[in-house]
């Protein structure tokens, strides 16, 4: 009896021995073989059908990771993808861009899956709420505003069934456009379909989509980035897909061409697919087409702010893009800084050391035997052993305080930057007051006497233009200084100068009238907006607890 | 049929050690089968390719075969102790250590040496490059300060062996 209880125990013993070997010997298996395995793409796929779950059944661990955007949420001390309001966060930022729809909602994006959708949402896309929220003139956004929002933009240039803008071309399709003219004939039409997209509203342009694709953010008007946006159907190999970039780029003395968009290595390309979008730009002309103020940014060079002054210059002396906006109170012609990601990190170590944005925002990683790109496009801050210590051989933490590191001096310096334009703006709104008692103005119809107060403080005005730019290109670009530190300290310095100036300069210009004013030099506090409630779930909701504290912290210089 | 089992009835315990034997022949068998399957000898040697036998050391051999140290150092010369019985235990430790890592878990691009790892490899710097290295190696930062670790060789000779993944 005791012997049989003996065999049975031993017999067990060996069953399960004998199914462990096997479970490994089929791992072995199983990884050797996933070694050899690469992707086929047995599935086809074309540039008329964006839908990314037909391209990811190509790749299914790619596509796995590129719709992880759509759940994952990080927050990172300055950035990350929880949709906080900034505007609650920071509310210097809404006097600054007072009389521009910026400074009725302005959120942290979310990732890339969101893209279109962020941008149907925001009330800065809301006709109504924008009129009924000081903004009374404003009409809607143009199409131009789809280029980068959507994966559908080479569809709607190619695709024969959005008739409605390949017909009756608008003016501006006549331009000479490097990223369609190197296509010959087959780029004409899609110039045509292009220019018109840029001018007609955003939402028609949607509806188009809608019309044909349904409403759903995976092949829908909701889809946000795309497979197509930066790969070829026919060999998935990298390529742009914007015009404006491509244009920018051909001005600047690169080479555009007809399959991946421009001439570049796979390196190159690596940034470039993400330069097509993260930069500055502007809508010239009446068809609003999507312009890079790039010319004077040389090619192969790091950039400087001075390239922006220079080209603004000459488009507000020649008339054809004088501003984005007029200030509301002070009349200032403002042009807005977008998200200038491209032109800000071409000045920072990493990328003059030839690291490209996918190197640290999608970090190579291992699924199973295989090395994959992370397609979960987001801050390196989420996987700090992938993006840095492919390169860096310090510890998580040591890095991690890096990057601390920078971001809280540059928050730092920012507010100080805050504070000298909120001083200018309110010294110049002073002397507005002032001058319209004046005997010179008192007298004139309002109009009038607004251009002639304006044309009086010209100077000041300017400087206000000049220290905004400044500000906006550092508090819009979204590292928080980190894509290139040296000149992001360069630029908040300069605000700050610029801001101090316009001070100095408007102290000067009231002489002239006998006019003298006490100058700020410590602005009022801006009181932080209400949350907006038609938001749904986080999308302008107000930083934590966390970000609260990390703001305090800043502005105590409570940091190492 | 029935005569079959008529002859188990009769001798159980014959028949439960029969089937334990074939039993164990099979696993010990099926283990043989998988260590070499898995270049099991292999991992005796000294030779790099044993490393590479783990699709996650590709990028690290790569790197080494582009390496000043390819024609006088192998991996193990670096990263196991030289004595005999060091070297024995440290192969087993990392064996286990290893194959648990590729079986059960997802691994890194980028590896972060242990510091008895880190500790192998300066004894091994000084044990080839000691008669001219060894005053100089001391002369810096106590181990175990807070601000920085004591300079290793490898501290400003990052890419003696391997650009990465150290």
């Amino acid at each position: 009896m005791k012997n049989k209880a003996l065999y049975v125990v031993a017999f067990l013993i060996a069953v399960v021995l004998g199914g462990a070997m096997f479970a490994l010997f089929a791992d072995i298996g199983e990884k050797r073989s996933e070694e050899k395995s690469y992707p086929m793409m047995l599935h086809k796929v074309s540039d008329t059908k964006p839908d990314v779950r037909e391209w990811g059944k190509n790749f299914p661990v790619q596509y796995d990771s590129f719709i992880g955007m759509e759940t994952f949420n990080i927050e990172t001390p300055f950035a990350g993808s929880v949709p906080y309001s900034k505007l609650i966060r920071w509310p210097a930022s809404t006097v600054f861009w007072d009389g521009y729809a910026f400074s009725v909602d302005y959120n942290r994006p979310r990732l890339h899956f969101y893209s279109q959708i962020d941008q149907i949402e925001t009330m800065r896309n809301n006709k109504e709420y924008l009129n009924s929220h000081g903004l009374p003139n404003f009409k809607g956004q143009p199409g131009a505003c789809v280029n980068c929002h959507t994966g559908h933009l080479t569809a709607i240039m190619v695709d024969e069934d959005y008739t409605k803008l390949h017909e009756n071309p608008v003016e501006a399709s006549k331009d000479p456009m490097p990223f369609f003219d190197v296509k010959g004939k087959d780029g004409q039409k899609e110039k045509a379909a292009w220019t018109k997209m840029n001018s007609i509203p955003y939402f028609d342009v949607m509806e188009m989509v809608a019309n044909k694709h349904g409403e759903d953010p995976y092949g829908g008007s909701h889809l946000g980035s795309s497979c197509a946006d930066c790969h070829h159907p026919d060999d998935m190999s990298l390529r742009v897909t914007r015009p404006a970039f491509v244009n920018a780029m051909v001005a600047r003395g690169y080479e555009a061409d007809a399959k991946s968009g421009l001439k570049a290595t796979r390196q190159e390309m690596r940034s470039y697919v993400c330069m097509q979008c993260h930069v500055e730009y502007y809508f010239a002309g009446k068809d609003s087409t999507l312009t890079f103020p790039w010319t004077k940014w040389p090619k192969d060079e790091p950039f400087k702010i001075e390239m922006f002054d220079e080209y603004y210059d000459e488009m507000y002396e020649n008339g054809k893009f004088p501003q984005d906006y007029k200030h509301k109170t002070t009349d200032a012609p403002i042009v807005k800084m977008q998200h200038s990601e491209a032109e800000l990190s071409s000045t920072g170590i990493h990328a003059r050391s030839g690291v490209g944005c996918a190197d640290c925002h999608m970090p190579y990683k291992r699924s199973g035997a295989q090395k994959v790109t992370s397609h979960l496009i987001t801050s390196p801050f989420a996987d700090i052993t992938g993006s840095c210590k492919t390169c860096h051989m310090q510890s998580e933490e040591k890095l991690k305080e890096r990057i601390d590191f920078i971001q809280n001096r540059h928050a730092y310096s920012l507010r100080e930057c805050e504070n000298a334009l909120l001083s200018l703006i309110q010294d110049i709104t002073t002397a507005r007051e002032e001058l319209a008692n004046h005997p010179n103005f008192a007298s004139l119809e309002a109009d009038a006497k607004k251009a002639a107060i304006s044309e009086a403080l010209k100077g000041s005005l300017w400087n206000q233009r000049r220290a905004h730019m400044r500000w906006d290109f550092a508090f819009s670009e979204n590292s928080y200084g980190f894509h290139g530190p040296d000149e992001a300290a360069r630029v908040i310095g300069q605000c700050k100068e610029y801001a101090r100036k316009g001070q100095v300069e408007l102290a000067n210009e009231l002489k002239a009238y006998d006019i003298a004013i006490t100058l700020t030099q410590q602005a009022d506090e801006v009181q932080a907006p209400e949350r907006i409630e038609l938001h749904k779930g986080d999308v302008g909701s107000v930083p934590s607890d966390r970000l609260q504290k990390i703001d305090q912290d800043v502005k105590n210089l409570n940091f190492f | 049929m029935s005569k079959i089992i008529d002859k188990i009835k009769k001798y159980p315990s014959t028949f439960a050690a029969l089937l334990l034997i074939v039993s164990f022949g099979v696993v010990i068998g099926h283990g043989l089968f998988t260590f070499v399957y898995a270049k099991g000898f292999s991992y005796m040697s000294d030779d790099p390719l044993a490393c590479k036998n783990c699709h996650v050391m590709n990028q690290v051999y790569e790197n080494w075969m582009k390496g000043g140290h390819q024609q006088v150092a192998t991996c193990n010369d670096c990263h196991v102790p030289h004595d005999f019985i060091g070297k024995w235990m440290m192969k087993a430790e990392s064996g286990l250590h290893h194959g648990y890592a590729v079986t059960f878990k997802e691994n890194p691009v980028s590896f972060t040496a242990t510091p008895k790892s880190k500790k192998i490899v300066q004894d091994n710097c000084i044990r080839c490059h000691g008669d001219y290295a060894a005053f100089s190696v001391d002369a810096t930062q106590k181990a175990g300060s807070s601000i920085s670790e004591p300079l290793s060789c490898i501290s400003c000779h990052r890419q003696a062996g391997h650009a990465h993944n150290f």
